[in-house]
């Protein structure tokens, strides 16, 4: 696990440093503002440590990172720890539900869909779901805000004060994964169904629930988590645009900030943190399909 | 209300999330009112502040011997009076007593003295020293009398004193502090009628009224500084009633807003110009009268009237008509005929090619560099625009020689902040070697000449006459850039907020705001 993770973190450390200096834009500047001297700018720069050599730079943040500093804001001078720390709880909360709703709609909706194969529920069933997966994220948020919030006045519009908050940004986030692990759900469930141990189970007079569940899902669940897994990457991409929108303080909109502020420290620690989540979450989803497959289990 | 049916498949996730309505009390005046901006202050340190956001919070919470008031003119806050002795370099300030600063502290002579001694201390890396180039030092009188003194007569001292950067802070948490002030709530402390109770960055930052303020007793006890990125996003949570005031209006939703009937549009003229400058080392544009044809070619008032909806007004000088030095000079004319005769005069009858260089972090940035291509087209002159991201753009105006700018006519949306023309014109257009400010390598000899004269002039009308003759070179004799309009400052309101008025300098005064 630890084997696998470390080359990971440690690839995407390196690709970020050299993104982030190849791309132009000179934070010391950013930082000075328009109205400001050359002085002030080169004391800055000099400061943050940017007039050193690219592989002492770099060779300083792993050497800092490892023991668990990640540097200072340029932009705010508050250390990067303590700027992710406020945020990832909104963060983590936020993908966290997401990825719950987009299961439990997702499984649902799918399962339905194959047990009425064909039927008018299917159809209405797979068309939403290729609505879903087709809306453009920041265009249904806004939606959903115009709805909720200003029309019928249900749901606050943006701000992460209490859990009602949470509601329009989780279900904007769900909505494209639900959809997908829609259609990945009836797909794996009709195969499965169509096998002869179901019908062995049905002709052993097993209710049409206990196979639908204990025979029928339990096998279907092995595309189904590789699918949610995979997914969980999308769902924090998501997350920089849906902060943004609902106004969500989490570590997303920080690095949308922090990218137009060239805040070469912020950008780096967020990426380290969200590539440590998602590798932790693909983990994780491997563990589950052991646990449903145990022909997984070596 | 009809919902659009492509929604439908959202609900289903939705409903089963959601409870019942959110109740909405509201009935006679609230001891809150919340404020929405794009973006999060980055420091509430007025030492060391550059951006407007935390300009906002840094107006509230804190005051400097002088100010401005709502039409820009120059008032006492902290200093109950002041003048300037004969030589023109002693500027004595007497100050009012018995203040204190919100952490107990009091204010006095000493809290000044340390206030600008820590403004000039070069290790504590202020962003903003270079405002205070021309103070010498500042002496101690008596606790109620504080003398500052320039190294040379400097007309712009007093707006220079009521920026917000010469703000005095407590010398108690300065020092408790130190390179720390400012970064977090507890670590804030001036006198203003509001004090900073709580900061959780990107999602709210509360301020506090200070009860028996010496200056303003504020109607509304809380404001709640909330920020939201995305300017859509801004407006809904507006019209949703969820916040009460915003700024940044997107231009597109302005004239929608101004007919609501939730909703009222404030507006104030700006500081800000919106232009396009000129790098006046590229060929053609070197040649004045090419750049006097590209400013006779654009038609400013179609470009007013259908990008930003008429909530700006045509330039009438290269500054805007609230700063102190503004001449009015007159809407530059659209006159295609003319500018094809000067450009036959330069020698390029048939036009060139050139390029603009713009970003979208200007509202309408590209959109107004589309519209100047396609007018300058009309005379000729084929521009390609170039579109670029704020901390690209930034990068090319970092003090960079002519030889490694690419940029030629590049979009600008300059303001200075001290509201006052010595800032406004001499780090922007004056002769120097690189484009530390001057990012367009603008340099004109009796430009240079007159706007040394001014900077030490302190004779009012002789001041104003030395800056009107430096505006007529920039603007129509040597042209620096294109002046394409004077900015508003706009902020929406909900209906029932009361009090609040937008300040030139783009930031919104509360400290007489009521909600109901």
């Amino acid at each position: 696990m630890l084997g696998r993770t470390l080359p990971v973190l440690a690839g995407v450390s390196l690709l970020v440093f050299l993104i982030v200096h190849a791309i132009p834009g000179d934070p010391a500047v950013i930082a000075a503002g328009l109205e400001s001297s050359p002085e002030t700018v080169e004391q800055i720069r000099r400061s943050l440590g940017l007039d050193r050599p690219l592989p002492e730079q770099f060779a300083r943040f792993v050497g800092r990172a490892v023991q668990g500093d990640l540097g200072v804001s340029i932009r705010t001078g508050v250390p990067v720890t303590e700027e992710i720390a406020h945020r990832l709880p909104h963060t983590a909360r936020l993908a966290l539900w997401s990825v719950a709703a987009a299961a439990f709609f997702g499984i649902l909706a799918g399962a339905l869909a194959a047990v009425r194969r064909n039927s008018l529920l299917d159809h209405l069933v797979m068309s939403a779901t290729l609505v879903a997966v087709s809306t453009p994220s920041f265009w249904l948020a806004l939606m959903l805000m115009l709805t909720f919030s200003l029309w019928l006045g249900w749901l606050p519009s943006i701000g992460a004060t209490s859990p009602l908050h949470y509601v329009l940004p989780v279900a904007t986030l769900a909505l494209q994964a639900a959809g997908e692990i829609a259609r990945m759900t009836r797909a794996a469930l009709l195969d499965v169904l169509g096998d002869e141990f179901v019908r062995a189970a049905r002709a052993r007079g097993s209710s049409g629930r206990r196979v639908l569940f204990r025979h029928a899902l339990a096998n279907a669940l092995v595309p189904i988590t590789a699918v949610i897994g995979l997914r969980v990457g999308g769902l924090l991409a998501g997350t920089v645009l849906v902060e943004s929108v609902f106004a969500v303080p989490g570590v997303g909109r920080m690095m949308v900030e922090a990218v137009v502020a060239r805040d070469f420290p912020v950008i780096q620690g967020g990426v380290l943190v969200i590539a440590t989540l998602y590798v932790a979450v693909n983990a994780a989803t491997d563990t589950v399909a052991v646990v449903a497959d145990p022909r997984l289990r070596a | 209300m009809r919902v659009p049916a492509c929604l439908v498949p959202g609900c289903l996730v939705l409903l089963a999330a959601c409870g019942g309505p959110a109740a909405d009390p509201s009935a006679g005046p609230r001891d809150t009112l919340i404020f929405s901006a794009p973006a999060d202050a980055t420091t509430l340190d007025p030492h060391n502040t550059t951006d407007t956001e935390s300009d906002q919070v840094i107006g509230m919470v804190f005051e400097g011997l002088l100010g401005f008031d709502d039409k820009m003119q120059i008032v006492g806050r902290l200093a109950e009076s002041w003048s300037v002795a004969e030589d023109g370099v002693t500027w004595t300030f007497t100050l009012r007593q018995g203040i204190r600063f919100h952490d107990g502290a009091p204010f006095d002579a000493e809290a000044v003295r340390r206030n600008f001694a820590r403004v000039l201390d070069p290790a504590q890396k202020h962003k903003r020293l270079p405002l205070y180039v021309m103070l010498d030092r500042v002496d101690v009188v008596d606790p109620a009398t504080v003398r500052i003194i320039t190294k040379y007569p400097f007309g712009a001292f007093e707006p220079t004193i009521a920026h917000i950067s010469s703000s005095i802070i407590s010398p108690l948490a300065a020092e408790r502090f130190g390179l720390e002030f400012g970064k977090t709530a507890a670590a804030t402390a001036g006198t203003g009628p509001y004090r900073v109770v709580s900061w959780r960055k990107d999602q709210e930052l509360v301020l506090e009224r200070v009860d028996d303020h010496w200056r303003v007793p504020a109607p509304t006890r809380r404001l709640i500084y909330r920020p939201i990125p995305e300017g859509a996003a801004r407006v809904l949570a507006l019209e949703a009633g969820d916040v009460d005031v915003i700024s940044r209006v997107p231009p597109p939703e302005l004239t929608r807003l101004g007919q609501s009937d939730r909703v009222q549009l404030l507006k104030t003229v700006s500081i800000g110009a919106q232009q396009f400058r000129f790098n006046v080392t590229k060929k053609p544009l070197n040649d004045t009268r090419v750049r006097q044809a590209i400013s006779y070619a654009i038609n400013r008032r179609a470009i007013v009237d259908t990008l930003v909806a008429g909530f700006a007004t045509p330039s009438t000088s290269a500054l805007t008509p609230i700063m102190r030095g503004y001449a009015n000079l007159g809407e530059i004319p659209y006159d295609p005929e003319k500018a094809r005769a000067l450009l036959r005069e330069a020698g390029y009858p048939n036009g060139f090619k050139t390029t603009i260089a713009t970003t979208p972090r200007y509202p309408m940035g590209v959109e107004l560099a589309e519209a100047l291509a396609a007018q300058l087209k009309v005379v000729g002159i084929e521009a390609a625009i170039r579109v670029y991201d704020w901390g690209t753009m930034v990068q090319f105006w970092a003090g960079l020689p002519p030889e490694k700018n690419p940029q030629e006519i590049f979009i600008m949306g300059a303001g200075a902040s001290t509201a006052d023309a010595d800032w406004g014109l001499r780090p922007i257009f004056m002769t120097a070697p690189t484009n530390e400010n001057n990012y367009g390598y603008y340099s004109n000899a009796e430009f240079d000449r007159v706007i040394q004269a001014a900077m030490r002039e302190t004779d009012a009308d002789e001041r104003q006459r030395l800056y009107r003759r430096a505006q007529e070179i920039v603007y129509l004799e040597d042209p620096g850039a294109v002046w394409l309009f004077d900015n508003q400052y706009i902020v929406a309101a909900r209906r029932g907020v009361e009090g609040v008025t937008p300040s030139s300098l783009g930031v919104v005064t509360f400290e007489r705001a009521t909600v109901h």
